[in-house]
């Protein structure tokens, strides 16, 4: 199968086995192709993976960890071919993922996204909810990873109503005349997961508001909620409660891989699209972990044309439950994310926290 | 809010204590008490039996009465009957957060000097930063006089307080890296007041891959015994621990000497129980991977699961980060001449095996001062001397006055 076969085929329909054959022959023409056109990338394989020869499965694919993006821009076009530059969000200080897209990856990515959302919410375009403000999109010349993913999801909708003002304020009148003309049939709400709640659901959930028909689809990360202790049963328990919610969809998915999310089914597993796979990797030997062992997550994907990042190992644990079980009518693995890998406390004489000791 | 460790438990208010502290006179250089009160800290220290924790062991061991005596009259040795050497005053210590030895070194070399002492303990620092601080607070009951001069404070972010200290000492000795010294640096110092500062550096080794060939397997053995001290006590991460070795020989020999060290380095790592967490091996991953990207680099190898090795051909735009947690480079050079290109300023701690002293002496004749601080054999990389980043500390913690 073709990637466009992959992408037409009914979603999450092609049992491990199958897949990963069809996966590993299209990731191997990726590795040579990138091989090819990314001299960094080339000696990535040939050094850190010792040449890496065709790989016989997901796992033998030459992977790239994915703070690599932040250093160096690595790229397979000319400069002239690159049509948007994508940015991944970050503090102020802290190094950005750089991401180069020629337009044939920036198209991938919108039909493939496509497929995934179109798999939960049906054929149509909805009426679509942003728990954002209208400005995160307005400068379209450069693009956060929060400005990509609104603009990249607002395509799903129609009649787009930004709920939140420039003060991340809610719009409350707003929102209910969107309720009174939308409500009474599926509409589409999108947000980042900490807004969804912090601006969105904590200002919402005493109205009596009826969200019954709302598909809402949400991500970004559970770091801030699970500081609240706000796992995501509880966070789907609160908004069906008080709102009537409970078509509620989280999605894993990064910068560095626009386009193959990983979209929770309806047993709260994330599942991999015909197009996209992921592998749990154990810390110390890097060999892959069977279903059930913790490990670090790559992703692999085959969209990524432009850019040598078909094969990302990212700083994110996670878990593979089981595979093929078919729980919700999604074949493959189904995994979890359990947080970001904590960052290294090392001894030694240097050490970073001049910030306390600066007057 | 702050905590004082010492002198008087009832004073809670830093800016008393010191007040009061620096009107206190100075203690005489290698006082009795002094001299004393190290002697029981390093019993107490032993005592204490940290077993994993050798890097206390060791400091024990360098304060210990003997040590002590002869460092006595090394100091000795440095005044003439013109000259006399004595304290400097106040001194102001910012140690690292989590190198929790090496504050006490400073510290302690600063009391026998006769100084009084202000050390800053990051609010941050780890449990055997307070550990060490507990047992120093309660053996200094018993020295009224040092109790009066010497105090540890801890606390967070506090600008005011930090310029409150540095307004006050006569030498602040700032370790802890870069950033840490140039955020002091922006505070103000009394203008006769001076710094001491122990800015990032960059350690390694030069092994002559014949003299490991031609060793016994025992002194193969003492060898990776000796260098796994030196690299992985601290994580690799303290300033002199070595991130990269240098071989000297012909190819072939280097190849040889490169895959029979590594294969011992593993298995000693395995038996010292040595493991990192999964966040440092991602980073190492990581490293590795930029700095595949960014220099000559012709093979990355792992030994057993905490040892990563990349062979470089080139060393001559190599940047002087590192991640730490036991990756090393490697790299060939003919000779030990062939050294001295690769060295930088930021170098500090050359440990060697396989040369004479006096090959060494030549090669820093050869640098000029350029570079490294410190050339010392394999397994001494920690080992604290007076003489460190190029400063002999007895002589910058007294002041010499002259009288003729």
């Amino acid at each position: 199968m073709t990637l466009t076969e992959l992408m037409d085929a009914p979603q999450y329909s092609i049992p491990q086995e199958q897949k990963s054959r069809l996966l590993v022959e299209q990731l191997n023409s990726l590795t040579a192709q990138h091989r090819n056109r990314c001299a960094g990338y080339d000696r990535l394989v040939r050094v850190l993976h010792h040449s890496a020869p065709a790989a016989r499965s997901l796992a033998d694919v030459p992977y790239v960890p994915v703070g690599v993006f932040k250093t160096h821009e690595l790229r397979s076009v000319a400069p002239s071919e690159v049509f948007r530059v994508l940015t991944s969000s970050g503090t102020t200080g802290q190094r950005v993922s750089r991401i180069c897209l020629d337009r044939t990856t920036a198209s991938l990515q919108t039909v493939a996204l496509g497929k995934i959302i179109a798999h939960v919410i049906g054929p149509n375009r909805l009426p679509m909810m942003l728990i954002e403000t209208s400005s995160v999109v307005r400068d379209r010349s450069s693009f956060s990873a929060r400005g990509a993913g609104i603009l990249g999801m607002s395509n799903f909708g129609r009649s787009h109503f930004y709920a939140l003002d420039e003060h991340m304020e809610l719009n409350i009148a707003g929102m209910q005349e969107f309720l009174g003309r939308h409500g009474s049939r599926p509409f589409l709400i999108f947000g980042f997961t900490f807004m969804v709640w912090a601006y969105f659901f904590d200002r919402i959930r005493r109205l009596g508001l009826d969200l019954s028909n709302g598909i809402l689809i949400h991500s970004g990360g559970w770091k801030k909620l699970t500081e609240q202790s706000v796992t995501n049963e509880e966070f789907k328990r609160a908004f069906l409660r008080d709102t009537g919610l409970r078509r509620i969809y989280n999605f894993y998915g990064m910068v560095e891989q626009v386009g193959s999310v990983f979209l929770e089914g309806e047993d709260g597993c994330l599942y991999a699209p015909n197009f996209a796979d992921v592998i749990v990797r154990d810390p110390i030997t890097w060999a892959e972990l069977p279903p059930g062992h913790e490990g670090i997550i790559e992703v692999l994907s085959l969209l990524p044309q432009s850019y040598p990042g078909h094969a990302i190992l990212t700083e994110d644990i996670g878990v593979v439950d089981h595979v093929d079980r078919d729980s919700c009518g999604r074949l493959g693995k189904a995994f979890r994310v359990l947080g970001r890998l904590p960052k290294a406390e090392l001894r030694g004489c240097s050490d970073t926290h001049a910030a306390s000791v600066v007057a | 809010m702050p905590k004082l460790f010492t002198p008087e438990p009832s004073a809670t208010e830093p800016r008393a204590v010191l007040a009061d502290m620096v009107t206190t006179p100075t203690d005489r250089p290698f006082s009795r008490e002094a001299v004393d009160f190290c002697g029981e800290l390093s019993h107490a220290l032993f005592r204490a039996g940290m077993k994993n924790r050798p890097e206390v062991n060791a400091l024990a061991y360098w304060f210990r009465a003997a040590e002590v005596a002869r460092l006595k009259s090394s100091f000795e040795g440095l005044s003439d009957d013109r000259a006399i050497i004595m304290p400097r005053g106040t001194v102001f210590h910012v140690p690292p957060g989590n190198v929790e030895t090496l504050f006490l070194y400073g510290w302690l070399l600063s009391i026998l000097c006769g100084n009084r002492n202000i050390v800053r303990i990051s609010s941050r620092a780890s449990g055997l930063t307070g550990e060490l601080c507990g047992l120093v607070a309660s053996l200094l009951k018993n020295y009224k006089k040092l109790a009066r001069i010497n105090f540890a404070v801890s606390y967070g972010h506090d600008d005011q307080l930090t310029a409150d200290l540095s307004a006050c000492c006569d030498v602040r000795i700032v370790w802890g890296g870069d950033e840490t010294v140039r955020a002091l640096r922006s505070v103000q110092l009394p203008p006769a007041a001076r710094d001491l500062c122990f800015p990032d550096r960059y350690s390694y080794s030069v092994i002559r891959a014949g003299a490991f060939i031609t060793s016994s397997d025992a002194q193969r053995r003492a060898l990776a015994h000796a260098f796994y001290n030196d690299c992985y006590w601290f994580d690799q991460m303290a300033c002199s621990s070595p991130r990269l070795i240098v071989w000297c020989g012909g190819p072939e020999e280097c190849q040889s000497a490169r895959t029979g060290f590594f294969d011992l380095l593993a298995r000693e790592i395995e038996q010292q129980g040595y493991t990192s967490e999964a966040g440092t091996r991602s980073g190492k991953l990581l490293f590795a991977s930029q700095l595949i990207l960014d220099e000559s680099v012709d093979s990355y190898e792992t030994y057993g699961n905490e040892l990563t090795v990349l062979k470089l051909s080139d060393l001559s735009t190599l940047d002087r980060n590192h991640c730490g947690g036991g990756l090393l480079l490697s790299v060939d050079v003919p000779d030990l001449p062939s050294l001295a290109p690769i060295v930088r300023r930021r170098d500090q701690t050359l440990t060697y095996f396989g040369f004479e002293r006096q090959e060494m002496m030549l090669l820093a004749h050869s640098l000029n001062g350029s570079g490294l601080d410190r050339i010392v054999p394999v397994g001494e990389a920690l080992t604290f001397n007076r003489f460190w980043d190029g400063y002999d500390l007895l002589h910058e913690l007294t002041r010499r006055v002259w009288v003729q």
